[in-house]
């Protein structure tokens, strides 16, 4: 499993997108689509730098596989592991409604929701000594708002 | 990457030119070209967003925040020119229906 370092947010989030770059070559996906993966990463990459590592900088691993590559299904995993502190209380990684921003726009879980919105599958493992992230995009679904 | 933010004043509008991708690195200077704005009431400000491929979470807190001052000032606050990749993500984050959007 290749492993980044987080020592600063930009170049670690560098990192992390061209790994996901190198996983797509060749797949033929739209802008959009690989905009959405790139999405999803730097706003999980931007809450595990804030929030875990207290911007302080801190160890990150991070693997991406396709699941299955047929006409009908083709899934791509990205699992991101950090060693912050372990979060036990997995409905602070639940998104915001978005609607409530207009009168509250300061409010946290914007970050979230688009990451629920761009994936197919997202899910929190907490470990003894961090938390796992994985994230699973099915590009090829047809591009709609979920 | 950094973004070049240009205002131009024409009466009562106020025109703010974006380029560059819009993360938590340069969503600030966004906030900072945006927020002076609101102080000398103009009835109309047009976010242009042709220059921008790339627009997270704080991109869009940004905006929204925009959106709420304009409010709270009696005029109109209005994007322009979105991407394809960007306009994405305000369908995304289910705001495309709350701003002014002038393709």
């Amino acid at each position: 499993m290749p492993s980044i370092h987080l020592s600063g947010r930009k170049e670690g989030l560098h990192a992390l997108q061209k790994l996901a770059d190198e996983a797509c070559t060749g797949k033929c996906l739209s802008v959009i689509q690989l905009n959405r993966i790139a999405l999803a990463l730097d706003e999980l990459f931007a809450n595990i730098h804030a929030h875990g590592y207290a911007n302080q900088g801190g160890d990150i691993e991070c693997s991406a596989q396709w699941l299955g590559d047929t006409k009908e299904q083709c899934l791509l995993e990205i699992k991101l592991r950090d060693f912050a502190p372990v979060i036990q209380d997995v409905a602070c990684c639940q998104g915001v409604d978005p609607t409530t921003l207009k009168k509250h726009p300061v409010a946290g879980g914007l970050g979230m929701h688009l990451i629920y919105a761009t994936t197919e599958t997202f899910e929190h493992m907490p470990l003894d000594d961090g938390n796992q992230w994985r994230l699973v995009f099915n590009p090829k679904k047809e591009e709609e708002g979920h | 990457m950094s973004i070049q933010i240009e205002v131009e004043h024409a009466g009562d509008q106020a025109t703010l030119a974006v380029q560059g991708d819009v993360t938590i690195h340069t969503s600030p200077k966004l906030r900072n070209a945006l927020k002076p704005l609101f102080a000398s009431k103009p009835k109309h400000i047009l976010v242009n967003l042709g220059g921008v491929e790339f627009m997270d979470s704080s991109g869009i807190a940004t905006l929204v925040e925009g959106l709420q001052w304009s409010q709270s000032s009696g005029g109109r606050f209005v994007l322009e020119g979105l991407t394809e990749t960007v306009q994405d993500v305000f369908k995304l984050a289910k705001l495309d229906t709350i701003f002014e959007i002038k393709a």
